[in-house]
Parts: C-alpha cells; structure tokens; sequence
C-alpha cells in the first residue's frame, strides 16, 4: 500500500491503518492498534481525538428502503426490456422480480356480518373505535390517546414493545410484564390527508395510506403474529419461520408466506382485492382458501362472493409510499376516489361520461390537490371548479 | 480498496454479465444501488432524480450490453455514469445552468436532525465539523466522501474526479487538515491531558 511509507509523524488520520480500523475494524486491526496504544501510551489522547474526527466525518446517510430498490429494480428491467423506454415506464409496470404483495381491501358496509370463523380474536371489540378526527392518532392500550399534528408519522417498536416516534421521544406503554405485553393492542388511526410508517416489535414495516387504521400487539406471541388492517397498508413482513404472519380485516385473512405486500381496506369499497408481487400469500375468505402468485389480482365481491384473479401491476399498487399515483388506463372516477382520500376533499365525478373515461400516467402527489388536478384536467377533456366544500369535474365540450 | 481478489471477483462478474447472465446483472445491482444512491444524494436533495439516474444507468448497461467495453472496477463504472447523468440532468435546471460542473456544490450534511444525543461534548464536536466542513470546497468534500465514506481508493478518486493522482491526495490532505484545525481547543487539550475527563468521551 501506497500509505505505509508515510512517516509516524503525520496524524493519524492521514494514515490509511489507521482509517481504516477506525471505520472498518478487524481483529487483525483491533491487535495492532491495541499493541501500539500499549507501547506508546501518550499518543492514546491522539489517536481518540483522531478517532473522533474520522467518525465525526461519516455522514448518518439514509439508505433507500428495501421497497424503493424492489421498485427500483422492477423499473430498470420494465424500461430495459422495451425500445420506447418513456412510453412503456408509464405504462406497463408489471413486475419482473420484486419482493412485494399488494393486497387491495375494500368495502365497510359489511362491517356488521364480520365472521366469526375468521377472526379469532374480534377486534372491534378488543379496542375502541376511534372518533372522527384530523390527526394521526395512537391509541395505546390503557386507551390512552397521543395525538400527532404532523403530515406523516414514524413509530419504531423494539423487541420488548418500547415505542420510538419519529421525534425522538420515548412512548411508555405501561405494563413491563412480557406476558401482559401480548396482549396488549395498540391502533394507530390515520385520518385521510395523511400517513404513516410503522416498524413493528419483530421487525415488519407498515406503511399505512390515508384514512387507515392498523390493530396491533405491542409484542407478538410465540407461535403467531397477527395484526388487523383497515384502509391501505403496505406490509414488509420480517422473516421468522417459527411464527407465521396474518393480516386480518373484515371478511379475509391473509396469511403470508412470503415477505412483503400491500394491503388496502377502504370500507366505502365494493371489492376486496389482493396484488402479490413477490414471495407467496393464502387469502382466506369463508372457507375458501385462494393461493396467489406473483403479479396476481385477487378481486373478491362483497356482495356476490365470488373471487376473480386477474393479472396485475403491482406498481400501481405501491407507488403512494413514495408519494406518486401510478394510474394505466385508470377510470377518471377511481382515480378521483384515491385523491379524495389521500388530500382529504371531495371530488364530485357524478356526469355519467365520466365512467368511460380513462387515464394513463403518473401523478405526483407530493404537490397540492389543485396542482394533481390541473394536470389531469391538461390530459383529458375536463375542467374542474372549486365551491366551499368540494371539487366537481365537467366534461369540456369540444 | 480494489484489491486483487476484488479486480479478479469484478472482471468474472462483468463478463458473466456481458454474456447475459441475469443473476450476474442483480447482482451488481443489489451490491452497488444504495452506495450509488448515497453518493448521489450529494448532488441535489430531489431523490426521484437520484433514483431516475440510477435507473437509467442500469437500463443503459442492458442496452449497450453487448457493445459495452471490459471493466476490472464496476463500482467505479457505476459512479462516474451515475455521476455523468446527475450532473447532465442537474444542468438543465435553472439555477445550475450557469455553474461549471466542477462548481456544483457537494451537500455532504454531518448530522441528521432526528438523531437523539445525549452527550454535549458530541455535539459541539459535530457543530464545529459541520461548520468546518461547510469552509471546504466542493471538490474537497467529494474528495473527502469518496475516500472515507464511499472507501474508494486515491487512484479510483482520481480517475472518478479527473485529476491526477498526487493532485487527489493533496486535496483530501489539505481537507483534513483544516478540518482537525476546526476542533476548538478546549477539547483537543481535553483529549490530550485530560485523563480523569477522558471517561466523558
């Protein structure tokens, strides 16, 4: 190496041994180094002030999360694979080989007949509901309530169910006693207009949409983690062989198998529907069991029962954790529906031409409600006007 | 550090991806994609352009696969097209359009705000780096983040930043330097003769 001719002379941090057992320790390094410190005892207040310079300089950089390279990965194969890269990323985003499921839940009105047989433990009954309101909520097992003003929320729970928020601030929830800790539920609402991430005891990361709801222990049991979902989730399950996941919302039970998957349960909805992206997931929903692969839409009809499966594209499905709305061939009605939640507004779409029409392309949902809407309105034939309490689309005539 | 092995390890790969070997073109992106988006972040805060780049990276390593020349350092392949194609997209928005791309700052931000930290002394230490570092130029912080932080040698320093050898070590020289001049002195003598403080670091 170029660097060992330098002169003990020089700082440390100049010397490449040095460095590198500061950044990248190895036995062999941690040998050499304690040896020297042995041996020439007054440079040890140099070599700590050095030390704290080399670490001092390494940035806390945040990595992408394991679902923006999944997705990440999904577009470089998407794009290298066509001749018209532009035309088809917006297009056709279905997915080569990513790790993710996207499971798509809707339909509240059924609410009343939630069976017995498939959830085990009945969560409506288990925790409060929550009252209508503009913040992101935290409902935690005594019922006390931690209201958050912010747009978005981070919580982290460790191994033994201490709750980290993205502040910084420590959430106690009361009892230490690991027995009781399994059974304490925690529910974090979160109203439409906002989201959140949630990084559960074992690991597994939530991401929930707007207007959507999460129960969940505090630390899972032994034999069975199981959560409940209403809304829209995005779910990277932790891997743990001698545990299986569940995600349960009203008339479904999904098992997981796999890694990850995206859940929406919107109670306006007709439909229950399923995307897998990668890995593999068991739906079931009264006492039929539906395996799913990869790219797979599983549309379930509250009202008939009957379970369709469809090819799918997942990104449509994921891309609202980066704050996009990945729309191919998408009715101008539901698009509208997923806005109204998202921003919070009410969006009238009632002209009847409105259910022929479609759009392709990408939104960006960083910027404001006006802002999505004028580009829709610079797509399509439609112009829009903003009374006191909601948005209505008109059909521009040519 | 591209040592033989790595350069052995990285041909192998780089051809086993030039004869279409799929598993070979994952795994140079599973290994190289959150390096790459890191470096990239301190171009410009807008992370979907950041991604956007790096897509278009690999996209244009498919594309020119069977055209594409031999390489015993991927890595530094990726950086210098990853480089490339920030810097070209970056010039096309207004308030670069006018700098030289040698001139475009280099973000390089210390401390992450939501960090907890309990200790005084880590901060101020952090404070006066992260006001010190603001005093070097943007060449001297790459320089920095790629030799400490991204651990890339002094020759793949050179040859990523277009500069000779000598040139490339002088310039993070003279960046730590004034760097180890930024911590007051207080805490220098601390460090030296301060054994019963020395418990507080």
């Amino acid at each position: 190496m170029k660097d060992s001719q330098e002169k003990p002379s020089i700082d440390f941090i100049h010397q490449s041994e040095f460095v590198e057992w500061v950044l990248r320790p190895t036995d062999e390094l941690n040998q050499y180094w304690k040896s020297y410190m042995a041996e020439k005892p007054l440079e040890i207040g140099r070599i700590k002030l050095a030390k704290q310079l080399i670490i001092g300089i390494v940035p806390k950089e945040k990595p992408l999360n394991e679902v923006e390279v999944n997705i990440l990965w999904s577009k470089i194969n998407e794009s290298a694979k066509s001749r018209n890269r532009k035309i088809i990323s917006i297009r056709r985003w279905s997915v080569a080989a990513s790790i993710l499921m996207v499971i798509g839940l809707s339909g509240w009105f059924l609410f009343v007949h939630t069976s017995k047989e498939i959830n085990e433990i009945n969560y409506h009954s288990v925790v409060v509901k929550p009252k209508p309101g503009k913040d992101i909520k935290l409902i935690l097992a005594d019922q006390s309530e931690k209201i958050f003003s912010t747009k978005e929320v981070d919580l982290k729970y460790n191994e033994d169910g201490l709750l980290l928020t993205n502040s910084g601030n420590q959430v106690p929830n009361k009892s230490v006693d690991q027995n009781q800790l399994t059974e304490k539920m925690n529910q974090l609402v979160v109203p439409f207009g906002k989201k959140s991430k949630i990084e559960l005891a074992d690991g597994t990361k939530l991401w929930l949409n707007s207007g959507s709801r999460a129960i969940y222990p505090v630390v899972f049991k032994k034999d069975k983690r199981e959560i409940f979902i209403e809304g829209e989730g995005l779910l990277e399950v932790a891997h743990d062989a001698s545990r299986p996941f569940y995600v349960v919302t009203d008339l479904m039970k999904i098992k997981v198998l796999g890694t990850k998957f995206d859940l929406s349960a919107y109670k306006e909805d007709a439909t229950i529907s399923v995307v897998l992206v990668e890995g593999s997931v068991e739906a079931t929903s009264g006492d039929k069991k539906i395996m799913l692969k990869p790219n797979q839409l599983l549309s379930y009809n509250k009202s008939t029962h009957e379970s369709t499966i469809s090819h799918a594209n997942v990104l449509e499905y994921v891309s609202w954790i980066d704050g996009w709305m990945l729309c191919d061939k998408e009715k101008i009605t539901s698009i509208c529906t997923k806005l109204s939640r998202y921003y919070d507004v009410r969006i009238d779409v009632s002209d009847p031409k409105f259910n022929s029409m479609t759009i392709t392309g990408k939104l960006d949902l960083k910027s404001n409600c006006e802002d999505v809407l004028k580009v829709i309105c610079s797509t399509a034939p439609i112009n829009y006007t903003i009374s006191e309490n909601q948005i209505t689309l008109i059909i521009r005539e040519k | 550090m591209a040592d033989n092995y790595q350069i052995q390890s990285d041909t192998l790969l780089w051809n086993k991806f030039i004869s279409s070997d799929e598993d070979a073109f994952r795994l140079i992106y599973k290994s190289h994609v959150q390096t790459l988006f890191k470096y990239g972040c301190n171009f410009t805060h807008d992370e979907a352009l950041i991604k956007d780049c790096i897509q278009d990276v690999f996209v244009d390593l498919m594309k020119y696969r069977s055209t594409i020349g031999s390489t015993n350092n991927i890595r530094l392949y990726l950086f210098k097209s990853l480089k490339r194609k920030i810097i070209r997209s970056l010039h096309k928005s207004d308030i670069y359009r006018h700098l030289e791309s040698d001139n475009f700052p280099f973000l390089y931000a210390l401390s992450s705000e939501e960090e907890i930290i309990e200790d005084e002394s880590i901060i101020s230490r952090t404070r006066h780096l992260e006001l010190a570092m603001s005093t070097l130029s943007p060449r001297q912080k790459e320089a920095i983040y790629l030799k400490y932080v991204s651990n890339l040698s002094y020759d793949e320093i050179s040859s990523l930043m277009k500069m000779n050898y000598q040139s490339a070590r002088n310039l993070i020289f003279r960046g730590l330097e004034k760097l180890r001049e930024s911590f007051p002195k207080e805490i220098v003598l601390l460090f030296l003769f301060g054994k019963r403080l020395q418990k507080y670091f």
